[in-house]
């Protein structure tokens, strides 16, 4: 198995508004050294709290943000600090999926041009016919039909709007996708659809996956290795198994405790 | 204590809320369980006489023998703070930003002339230490901002109990904290209940929290009731097809193992409700009497409104809904 | 469509914008008279049937100059309103997409600086400067509206480039022009053009001011601020000389107040629901 992601010692953190004019510019670190790989074709599930740092890792890992110190390699190379010019041969091979269905979309654009947009940058010379069946295939394989290309997000539940986003950040095929608290916004008897389809999407493409979320319950259900992080620092690290039937950090065992059970 | 009689809100030519019944007594709670758009808030807000004008409720609401919808706003104004309160999901907006939480406790309890200012202040600081907060004197001085999430809800807690009301009612209070802290603000409310003796309303979408407080549990769906009984006996062998799919959505386990069997389609907008069971189109028994006709109430272990509830034997909660 | 209609502030605002615009429009073929001509001896005339609103003390016909007036008016507003509007927003978009850096600063501290003088002052700074006249008063105004129409482009385009679907077409690989262009602009058109039509209300009323002081609008060309000048010398032979230039300049800025307001309201997402 090769290492298709992977983080070195990764740093960053974010200024305080100052005090005053005068006063030092004090700043909070919300990743504080975070290091891990990641297998191809395997799940990585990252549990935490608020203010964990989990957010802004996900967003180091994709290059939304560059870390101050330490790198993110993706298969092998590095992609961490680069500009947004110089990543964007790599951009297609990996894609996000964002907490807020509602805000993920852009509310004035068709779903035909939020999903194609993705495949405008990477394919550019494509023909609008191919184009629009690439976009068609898609969807259905997201379980959303033809007649959706033309309406826009609003007229969506929330489900409906992450499986477009879904199938927006699928449509280059990416290698690795990261998936930031995908299913919190939706509806319990939804959420399990979700959780499901990006199972089967996997297994298809191939996808590796990171998956973000504060539910211990849906993070062991769906990763093959988990990290438990706390104030920007990995506390635990194991395979879902072992690392949810013998926690062996108390932080970890307090998580895991304070879960309400059926 | 509390007592719904075929409580129903319509919003122009659309049912948000259809013929609800139950009843909650001194000391006990109820969980009203519901995906969006079920009707758990408007149920609520219902009670708290805090609907919209644009909606229209009809029915009975009987708290402590008045019928609210009957009362008139002042009426209503005097039992609202002091017979009955409410808790919210995010208590930040709830918490007036520009007053000491101290001040907010105790505003309460001199408006229904419980106690004089200087009481109430008094009393306000012992609610403060009461619902956990640390050095109570200081914290009430405190205003919303300095307090974290979890801390602010107990403030809002300590604003609700303040004048010992026969009703709480809990929307969602624990769904925008951290896990840690939604177990500690559960085991205040439990505690805050054994003490005082008032019935609960306890709104969630979450089964698994409301297991941890409700001897009762109400689970609606489209504004409709689908299935109500002892919380145990729900979550045991469930007999409606909707709780069982709910149930067998939760996450247990891993995938390798145990994959998850959803429930199909999506949360329909109440304005193309069929007008039968409104699960029918997402439900595996649904047929053609369903489409049509409102199931009557299946009175078993729970009380099932479904047309099929009699006709299965319950299948284990994790099991497929055939 | 039935809420707009169902709005009667933003329903008045319409229906007196559109029918100042029809005045404007009109005057460009007809007039009653000749705006320019004069007659010593008509001078001073009441409303009668031959001048429906009387004559100046040149003896010409005041609803031709009104009308042409009214044309002068919406051109000042138009051209103003578009140099502040084009410019504020490339400036305020710039800013939000770099914002922290040193072109943000420079950006909106000069800018505040613009704001710190009184907007009158600022332009009759300008008109001294480039000399009187309606080309100069129109730039001077523009020149204060950008800083306004910046700020709010800058507020706006920052909470559009919080959103996930901004960060989803970073993700995408598309170019910060192509985001400001594709996402932003579209989102913060709707509040923009909001404030247009409020700004447009403003730059009627300072091109009246400054026509009034003599450095806007030039003779023979007819404004209703220098109507209002000329009025004052009369004032207690011919009030009514003064209160109808007057009444137009309160009707206009009224109207596109109502119309923007109006529209704050219809564009607000939040009341969007039904």
């Amino acid at each position: 198995m090769s290492v298709i992601l992977e983080a070195v010692d990764l740093h960053r953190h974010y200024p305080l508004p100052r005090e005053g004019i005068f006063a030092r510019r004090r700043h909070v670190s919300a990743v504080n050294g975070v290091s891990f790989a990641l297998e191809e074709g395997k799940v990585l599930g990252i549990v935490g709290e608020s203010g964990s740092g989990k957010s802004t890792l996900a967003r180091l890992l994709v290059g939304l943000e560059a870390p101050e110190k330490g790198e993110v390699r993706f298969l092998g190379q590095r992609i961490s600090g680069l500009g947004d010019a110089a990543l964007r041969p790599v951009r297609h091979q990996i894609q996000m999926v964002f907490q807020d269905p509602f805000g993920s979309l852009d509310p004035r654009m068709r779903v035909l041009d939020s999903i194609g947009e993705p495949l405008d940058v990477a394919e550019p010379g494509l023909a609008p016919e191919a184009r629009r069946e690439r976009i068609i295939g898609m969807l259905e394989r997201v379980g959303l039909g033809e007649g959706a290309l033309t309406r826009y997000p609003h007229q969506f539940s929330g489900g409906q709007r992450q499986r477009i986003a879904i199938a927006r950040a699928l449509i280059t095929h990416p290698k690795l996708l990261i998936a930031d608290e995908p299913v919190s916004a939706l509806d319990v008897s939804v959420q399990a659809q979700i959780l499901n389809l990006l199972l089967d999407l996997k297994l298809e493409f191939g996808l590796s996956l990171v998956f973000i979320s504060h539910d211990l319950g849906i993070v062991r259900y769906l990763s093959d290795r988990v990290i438990v992080m706390q104030n920007g620092k990995i506390v635990e690290e194991g395979e879902t198994e072992a690392l949810f039937s013998a926690p062996a950090e108390a932080y970890t065992r307090q998580l895991i405790a304070a879960m309400p059970k059926l | 204590m509390l007592k719904v009689t075929d409580l129903s809100i319509t919003l122009g030519s659309i049912t948000a809320l259809r013929g609800l019944n139950f009843a909650i007594r001194p000391g006990e709670t109820l969980g009203i369980v519901g995906e969006s758009g079920s009707g758990k808030s408007i149920t609520a807000l219902a009670i708290m006489g805090l609907l919209p004008k644009v909606m229209r409720a009809s029915g009975r609401i009987e708290l402590e023998g008045n019928d609210l919808l009957a009362l008139d706003e002042s009426a209503l104004c005097r039992s609202r703070g002091r017979r009955m309160a409410m808790i919210f999901q995010e208590p930040m907006t709830a918490l007036n930003p520009v007053m000491p939480i101290g001040a907010q406790i105790a505003e309460g309890l001199v408006l229904h002339g419980i106690m004089s200012r200087h009481e109430a202040a008094e009393e306000a600081i012992r609610l403060v230490g009461r619902v956990g907060l640390p050095d109570p004197a200081a914290r009430a001085h405190s205003y919303p901002h300095e307090l974290s999430g979890g801390q602010r809800q107990r403030a809002m807690i300590a604003m609700a109990i303040a004048c010992r009301p026969a009703l709480l009612i809990a929307d969602e209070p624990t769904s925008a904290l951290d896990v840690t802290v939604q177990a500690e603000i559960l085991a205040l409310l439990k505690e805050v209940r054994e003490e005082t003796g008032m019935a609960m309303l306890f709104i969630s979408h979450d089964l698994a929290v409301i297991s941890k407080l409700a001897e009762n549990t109400l689970v609606l769906y489209g504004g409709a009731a689908m299935e109500m009984g002892e919380t145990h006996a729900l979550l045991a062998a469930p007999r409606h097809p909707y709780t069982r799919g709910l149930i067998a959505a939760i996450p247990s386990g891993n995938a390798h193992n145990t994959r998850l069997n959803p429930i199909r389609g999506h949360v329909p907008e109440l304005a193309k409700l069929p007008p039968g069971c409104p699960f029918h189109g997402r439900c595996p028994l649904g047929d053609e009497r369903c489409r049509i006709e409102r199931p009557a109430p299946d009175i078993a272990e729970t009380t099932a409104w479904c047309h099929h509830a009699g006709a299965h034997a319950p299948l284990a909660p994790l099991g497929v809904t055939s | 469509m039935r809420r707009a209609l169902s709005h009667p502030s933003f329903m008045i605002g319409v229906v007196l914008s559109a029918a100042i615009l029809a005045v404007a429009l009109i005057s460009l073929v007809w007039t009653p008279y000749d705006p320019g001509q004069m007659r010593i001896i008509m001078r001073l005339k009441p409303p009668g049937a031959d001048f429906w609103l009387g004559t100046d003390q040149f003896g010409r016909d005041v609803v031709s100059m009104l009308m042409v007036g009214t044309r002068n008016a919406l051109m000042v507003g138009l051209v103003a309103v578009g140099l502040g509007l084009t410019a504020g927003l490339v400036l305020g978009m710039l800013a939000a997409r770099f914002q922290g850096s040193f072109l943000d600063e420079a950006l909106m501290r000069s800018l505040d600086f613009v704001f710190a003088f009184p907007a009158v002052l600022t332009a009759i700074l300008i008109l001294t400067f480039m000399g009187p006249g309606l080309a100069n008063a129109m730039i001077a105004i523009g020149i204060f509206n950008i800083p306004v129409f910046a700020r709010q482009a800058r507020g706006a385009a920052l909470q559009v480039m919080a959103q996930d679907y901004v960060r989803a077409a970073r993700l995408a690989g598309c170019g910060t022009f192509s985001i400001l262009r594709r996402h932003v602009l579209p989102n913060i058109a709707g509040l923009m053009i909001v404030q247009a039509s409020t700004q447009f209300a403003l730059a009627i009323l300072a091109e009246a001011g400054l026509s009034y002081l003599g450095i806007g609008t030039q003779p023979p060309n007819p404004s209703w601020g220098r109507m209002l000048n000329d009025a004052q010398t009369f004032l207690s032979r011919a009030p009514l000389l003064a209160i109808f230039p007057g009444a137009a300049i309160a009707l206009s800025v009224l109207a596109f107040n109502l119309l923007g307001d109006g529209l704050r309201d219809l564009l607000d997402p939040r009341l969007k629901e039904r």
